[in-house]
């Protein structure tokens, strides 16, 4: 039972079956929860200020999904274990004929809350982990303790025989590479899931990246990167379009990180119709390689992971190359050709940028040269008829994360299951 | 080992999994196994058969939509539904 790659397998390969056949949103991505019991310090949710939609619109939004084509939901939050109904929502989306997974920490992993999941079918569970080594991952999640309490529940879902990801993404301060903790997925019966790079947060936080790890030294040992080297400009760039999201408060948006609204689940049980009538979701349909200025060029587009979030929160638009992209494709390039991948400037235009943000063309020697950003009247009309893809950047601040003293000091919101309100600080 | 199918034989696809149809393509979910089954065409439309009606009937109707030799179609067949039995996607064993 092993299986050790990027951030894709069964959710990749869906999402690009349902682009190819052009099947809309197959993919709900709940977020029932706005609190947790971790504050990890890549976290890319502001939590405990948004509220929680109740059981019973939940239950409408999955009918709704489920009415509509979809086929697969999962249930994250925050921590999704700390809402009192969860099995409940997990059962109700099975018996509608949807695939479950779910999205823990794994700290609230009981012996009876395992046996509840494993009882209502829930396809898999993926649990994060940053590091084999206890103080390491203890360190990103801020919370003493708790890789121990991670793998007792890894332990319990799989002595039921539940699927289990250890979910990594490489963060500061954690040195684990990919293979380490695949030998530690290996050792717990499980897979592995690498999210190779830490996103923006939400609101324009860029503060998560602030943890992000140098790429070659987080995917090092990786055995199997997964690269598509036939990316083509009429493929996706990542699954929005094909994914919805449903945020805490009832937000629909294209996806968990990227806070851009298609609409809300209130009262109206016809909200996810609704939202795919936006423009916003009008435009996940369609977008393609093509629709990025300057990537649409990159001789490197085949190993470029970007995230519209993290364009939006590093330099304010989805559309424009960012650092933690080129970083991230670079090393996979590298990674990939075995070359070391000099890079030049180009003395025609683009000596003056950032010599690690692309666009990049390769030469014969497999080295590379920085090339301009050319805008065409398409990107300008693109941009006019869409004006929040190019937003001003206005962070807002987490009581759940990042740096800053002040909220640091009032951020650490421990729950326990079942306290639905009052935050223990 | 291929498996022994005679015409009478129930098919009946497992009563857990989870499929949705893809254009030509078929996902199927177990959730019991972490990973997606992908059937292509002929496949999918064997596992949209695969609903309790017998081997027999199932090789009928896939003749009369597919331009293939029946011999040819039920080897093809054969091979197929032990692959899904050896998945854990069909929910009866055909019996011997």
């Amino acid at each position: 039972m092993e299986q050790v790659g990027a951030e894709e397998s069964a959710e990749a390969v869906l999402l690009a079956m349902a682009a190819r056949a052009a099947s809309g949103s197959i993919w709900l991505h709940l977020l029932v929860a706005d609190r947790c019991n971790h504050t990890c310090l890549h976290c890319y949710q502001v939590q405990g200020l948004k509220g929680e939609l109740s059981r019973a619109q939940i239950e409408a939004v999955l009918r709704e999904f489920r009415a509509s084509g979809g086929f697969v939901v999962s249930f994250s939050g925050g921590e999704a274990t700390l809402r009192d109904d969860l099995i409940p929502l997990l059962a109700y989306a099975h018996e509608l004929g949807l695939a479950t997974v779910l999205y823990t920490n794994g700290f609230s992993m009981t012996e009876e809350l395992a046996s509840a999941i494993a009882a209502c079918h829930v396809w898999r569970v993926d649990v994060s982990v940053y590091s084999h080594r206890p103080e390491e991952h203890d360190a990103v999640t801020r919370v003493p303790g708790s890789w121990a309490k991670t793998i007792q529940g890894v332990r319990r879902l799989r002595a039921r025989q539940v699927n289990v990801s250890l979910k990594f993404t490489p963060t500061a301060p954690s040195t684990a590479s990919a293979q380490q903790v695949a030998e530690l997925a290996r050792e717990l019966d499980s897979h592995l899931l690498v999210g190779e790079q830490v996103t923006a947060g939400e609101g324009n936080r860029a503060d998560p990246t602030k943890v992000r790890r140098q790429p070659e030294h987080a995917l090092a040992d990786l055995t199997a990167v997964g690269v598509d080297m036939s990316t083509s400009l009429a493929a996706k760039p990542c699954g929005a379009g094909n994914l919805l999201s449903v945020r805490s408060d009832g937000q629909v948006q294209p996806c968990a990180q990227l806070n851009t609204p298609m609409g809300h689940i209130g009262d109206d049980a016809a909200g996810l119709a609704k939202a795919a009538e936006s423009d916003v979701a009008q435009f996940f349909r369609e977008v393609t390689w093509a629709d990025f200025p300057g990537c649409r060029e990159c001789d490197l587009r085949a190993h470029c992971r970007r995230c519209f979030a993290s364009a939006a929160a590093e330099v304010g638009d989805m559309l424009a190359p960012y650092r933690g992209a080129c970083e991230l494709a670079l090393s996979r390039y590298r990674r990939v050709s075995g070359k070391s991948a000099f890079i030049a400037t180009d003395a025609s235009g683009a000596a003056d940028r950032d010599p690690l943000v692309g666009p990049f063309r390769l030469d014969s020697n497999g080295d590379l040269q920085v090339a301009k950003v050319h805008y065409t009247a398409y990107d300008h009309a693109l941009g006019d008829r869409f004006p929040w893809l190019r937003s001003p950047r206005e962070p807002t601040q987490s009581a759940a994360s990042g740096d800053n003293p002040t909220y640091r000091e009032h951020g650490l919101i421990q729950l326990g299951r079942g306290k639905r309100s009052g935050f223990e600080v | 080992m291929p498996l022994q199918f005679t015409d009478d034989t129930i098919v009946r696809r497992t009563a857990s999994a989870l499929w949705r149809p893809f254009d030509h393509e078929t996902a199927v979910i177990l959730p019991t196994a972490s990973a997606v089954r992908v059937l292509n065409e002929v496949g999918a439309r064997l596992w949209e058969l695969a609903d309790g009606r017998t081997f027999g009937a199932i090789i009928d109707a896939l003749v009369n939509e597919y331009d293939v030799e029946r011999i040819r179609l039920q080897l093809d067949a054969v091979a197929f539904l032990s692959e899904l039995h050896g998945r854990g996607l069909l929910e009866e064993p055909p019996g011997e």
